[in-house]
């Protein structure tokens, strides 16, 4: 496993290994190929190669008989001279030196009987060499063995078949040739023996020397159809070929023997004991015997097998020493490949400060990778930095517009909270922006006695059209009450115009309400018109609807007003209500207001608004809010009477009697304002101790001397003025009492002042023109 | 204008305030209630509930009370604050010392 993983992971390894195979297998089916081919041809030499060696064999063994022939034969002259001398040491010697000339046993002269006489000598070669000539008894009668009868009935040489020769044993064949006077009779026969050993032997021993084929072995027949030659020596000259075909059961050999006989040569393939043999086979002109020479068909197989198997042992050793070999230069050539898959992972982890290793030069697309790879890690590097930079900056900006919004929305009422609830008037409203920084806008603010509004849509949306809407507000929040809405509409109007190369503009209805009378003073540029309702009715207010502010800076904007009664609601809200759109796309519409306000003309501030939101919600369903959503409604309760922003004095003396006086005076005051009695009691205490410091203490050798309260009410703050002209003293300078000591270390008075300080919200004092004057004021809390 | 009653019973004495214990009406009722300053007197209980309104003159005679009879041992207790006195009482740190009764 582990070494399959090994080639899986390293290209190297995988490159060899596949190289390998692919090369073993293209190697291994061409040797396959070769191997068939090689196998025909080597039948092919096999067959020549026997032939060529069988034509050798019988050319050799033609050479040793012919020699013996030939000597034979040649002292036919010389023998009828030396037997006509009767010279028998001659013949002796004669017969002698034909032995030692040939390859022979024995040399013989047998000569012809005459009547009880006979006569043979023979010059016999001993195994070491020496030749001696002996000469046969009286008892044996050679003239009537073959080698003599022959020759002498045919007057013909002749060679006998094999034999076992009496003296040594062993096979042999005999050359005989006739020796025949001028009258034509036959005189003595001449003759040799040849031991078949000598021919045979030698044979066989050259085929399995020369033969190319391992296994190929001889056979030779007699003229007679004995064995002399074969590879099973207890057969040679004791059995025939036909015993042998049909006990070994060859019929093709029997065949074959007999073409042999009849003369034929050639080679075929036959069944020879059990194995299919290649056979090549002649006859010898000389002897008549036939010679085959049988290669089996296995041994030639087994040969190429043998050869197979050694040399795809050695291919294969070599492919693996190949393979090796090719996986070191791949290996070592592709070891940059490594060095760069190592880099890739350390980059794609995020370490672009580490360089691609370049410690070779292979001068190739390898180390041009490895150069490009650097560069791309330095290009990646700067634009990373680049991203951290402008991710940063965005984030920065993010948070600005962030804070952008929160501003905005800090600029505008709060949703949630009353926006502003008296006795005399309410104010609710909402504002849901469909961006983040939206251009809706509206404020109110409540300037003695006046109620002022302001409800606005600036084109666009975003960043652009909150600057507008937060310029418009701030211009709203800077009026006063003296200000007319026509003049702050064309204060927004003239500023928004000037250079407004964007184009944007502004719809906006800005209107003063005077509580004091009901009077309501409002300008409209291009905003939706007000709804009012009043008696259980809702109607459109008739209006100039004017230009939107921002287009032309000269346009003269024109003012409306209406008299509000106690009770009278108005409804101001942006296009983004009648505009808002369900999933049909289908404008919710100024009708569908004007219901929903009929519907609810009894509730609260907050309650109308409350039902048109639910309404409108209802009705947009999940439609996405295309638009800004604003709507404030506004109930003028009740009419701030004149008494309300009053003005009252009393002068008093320095003596104690003025207190009484002085407290009916602010008790007129206070049913006058309709004040709490708790509230009041605590101003009767805070003005009598302020009242009696300065009876006590102002005129300390008068009497007779004036004082003057001074009390005014304006915007919920009664402001009590105490004026005297004696001796300069400074009451809110005196220490506080500690009330918190115990009651026996704390001195009896000094609480006077003390609770003057505690029960009015301001107390400051001047000294003007001789005059000590302190100032009281109190808030009143609305009811 | 402030009136006082004033009940001894044994060494207990009751003092009803009634009307505006203001700056001019003070003098009169430190008159009046000069009874209280004598031995054998230990627990004094001052009703509240007819006084409507109370300045510093006023709370200056309380404390002058409170003094005297805590010097002795004895007790003070004030009894019927409305809320508006009750105020007062709260600014200037007597609703702490004084043992209250409604």
């Amino acid at each position: 496993m582990k070494i399959v993983n090994n080639i899986k992971s390293s290209f190297a390894a995988k490159l060899s290994f596949m190289l390998f195979i692919g090369t073993f297998i293209v190697v291994t089916c061409v040797y396959a190929i070769n191997n068939f081919r090689t196998r025909n041809h080597m039948v092919k030499e096999a067959v020549k190669d026997n032939a060529a060696m069988v034509d050798l064999f019988i050319s050799k063994i033609g050479k040793e008989i012919n020699l013996v022939e030939h000597n034979i034969k040649s002292r036919d002259m010389l023998f009828k001279e030396y037997y006509k001398k009767r010279d028998v040491d001659a013949l002796d010697a004669m017969i002698k030196d034909v032995a030692k000339e040939c390859n022979v046993r024995e040399v013989f002269y047998a000569l012809r009987p005459r009547g009880e006489r006979t006569y043979m000598a023979d010059a016999l070669k001993e195994p070491d060499g020496k030749i001696n000539v002996m000469r046969r008894t009286r008892n044996y009668k050679y003239y009537l063995h073959t080698y003599y009868l022959v020759p002498e009935k045919y007057q013909k040489d002749y060679w006998t078949a094999p034999y076992f020769t009496t003296i040594a044993s062993q096979r042999a064949i005999t050359f005989s040739h006739p020796i025949i006077d001028t009258t034509g009779d036959m005189i003595a026969v001449l003759g040799a023996d040849i031991l078949l050993e000598t021919l045979t032997d030698t044979l066989s021993a050259n085929v399995a020397k020369h033969s190319p084929i391992k296994g190929s072995y001889l056979m030779l027949v007699s003229k007679d159809g004995r064995y002399l030659a074969h590879p099973d020596k207890k057969k040679i000259a004791n059995e025939t070929y036909i015993t042998d075909a049909r006990e070994n059961d060859c019929p093709e050999l029997e065949i074959i023997v007999r073409k042999i006989l009849d003369g034929e040569s050639g080679n075929c393939i036959a069944n020879l004991y059990g194995q299919r043999t290649i056979v090549t086979y002649a006859q010898m002109p000389e002897l008549e015997w036939g010679i085959m020479l049988a290669t089996p068909y296995d041994t030639i197989t087994s040969v190429i097998l043998e050869y197979i198997i050694l040399s795809f042992v050695l291919m294969f050793i070599g492919f693996l020493i190949m393979g090796f070999v090719i996986y070191r230069i791949i290996w070592s050539m592709s070891k940059p490949l490594n060095v760069y898959s190592h880099a890739s992972a350390r980059i794609a982890a995020g370490d672009f400060d580490t360089p691609v290793e370049m410690t070779f030069s292979s001068g190739d697309e390898l180390e041009k990778l490895g150069k490009d790879m650097d560069d791309m890690r330095v290009k990646l590097k700067n634009y990373y930095e680049d991203i951290q930079i402008s991710a940063a900056q965005r984030e920065s900006m993010e948070k600005e517009l962030s804070i952008a919004h929160d501003i905005q929305m800090s600029m505008l009422p709060v949703e949630s909270e009353v926006s502003l609830s008296n006795e005399y008037v309410k104010v609710n409203g909402y504002l849901n922006p469909a961006k983040e920084v939206g251009g809706d806008l509206w404020q109110y603010m409540l300037k003695d006695g006046k109620l002022m509004f302001i409800i606005g849509d600036v084109s666009g949306k975003g960043v652009p059209a909150s600057l507008v809407m937060a310029q418009t507000v701030c211009l709203f929040k800077a009026q006063d009450a003296d200000s007319s809405p026509l003049d702050l509409v064309m204060l927004i109007n003239s500023l928004l115009s000037e250079n407004n190369e964007r184009n944007m503009f502004e719809t906006l209805i800005v209107g003063k309400l005077d509580l004091s009378d009901g009077k309501l003073s409002f300008c409209n540029a291009g905003h939706d018109p007000m709804l009012l309702v009043r008696d259980g009715k809702v109607e459109e207010i008739p209006m100039n609807r004017n230009l939107p502010v921002g287009l032309i800076e000269d346009f003269q904007y024109r003012i409306d007003s209406l008299t509000m009664q106690p009770g009278d609601k108005i409804l101001l809200y942006t296009d983004g209500i009648p505009e808002a759109e369900n999933e049909m796309k289908e404008l919710y519409s100024l009708k569908r207001l004007e219901n929903a306000l009929l519907e609810n003309c009894e509730a609260s501030t907050e309650g109308i608004i409350h039902s048109i939101r639910e309404d409108l919600h209802k009705y947009v369903e999940s439609a996405p809010q295309s638009d800004d959503i604003t709507m404030v409604c506004i109930n003028y309760r009740k009419m701030i009477s004149n008494t309300e922003n009053l003005t009252r004095t009393i002068v008093f003396k320095n003596q104690m009697s003025e207190v009484s006086r002085i407290a009916e005076f602010i008790e007129g005051i206070g049913e006058e304002l309709s004040i709490d009695f708790s509230v009041m009691n605590g101003i009767q205490l805070a003005i009598e101790e302020a009242v009696v410091n300065i009876i006590n203490y102002a005129y300390p050798d008068k009497t007779d001397c004036d004082s003057s309260l001074r009390v005014n009410f304006k915007d919920n703050v009664l402001t009590f003025i105490l004026t005297d002209s004696g001796i300069p003293f400074d009451p809110t300078g005196k220490q506080d009492p500690d009330v918190s000591l115990d009651i026996s270390d704390r001195p009896i008075g000094g609480l006077g002042i003390f609770l003057v300080k505690k029960i009015m919200n301001e107390v400051s004092y001047e000294y003007i023109s001789e005059q000590n004057v302190l100032t009281m004021k109190k808030e009143l809390k609305t009811k | 204008m402030a009136t006082t009653k004033i009940v001894i019973e044994g060494n207990k004495a009751t003092l009803v305030l009634e009307g505006r214990l203001d700056t001019p009406s003070a003098p009169q009722v430190e008159q009046d209630i000069k009874p209280l300053y004598g031995d054998g007197l230990e627990t004094l209980l001052i009703d509240c509930s007819a006084m409507k309104y109370i300045s510093s003159s006023g709370i200056r005679i309380i404390i002058s009370l409170y003094k005297f009879f805590s010097k002795k041992g004895g007790e003070v207790i004030v009894k019927g604050l409305t809320p508006e006195v009750k105020e007062v009482f709260d600014m200037t740190g007597l609703l702490d010392i004084f043992k209250i009764e409604d």
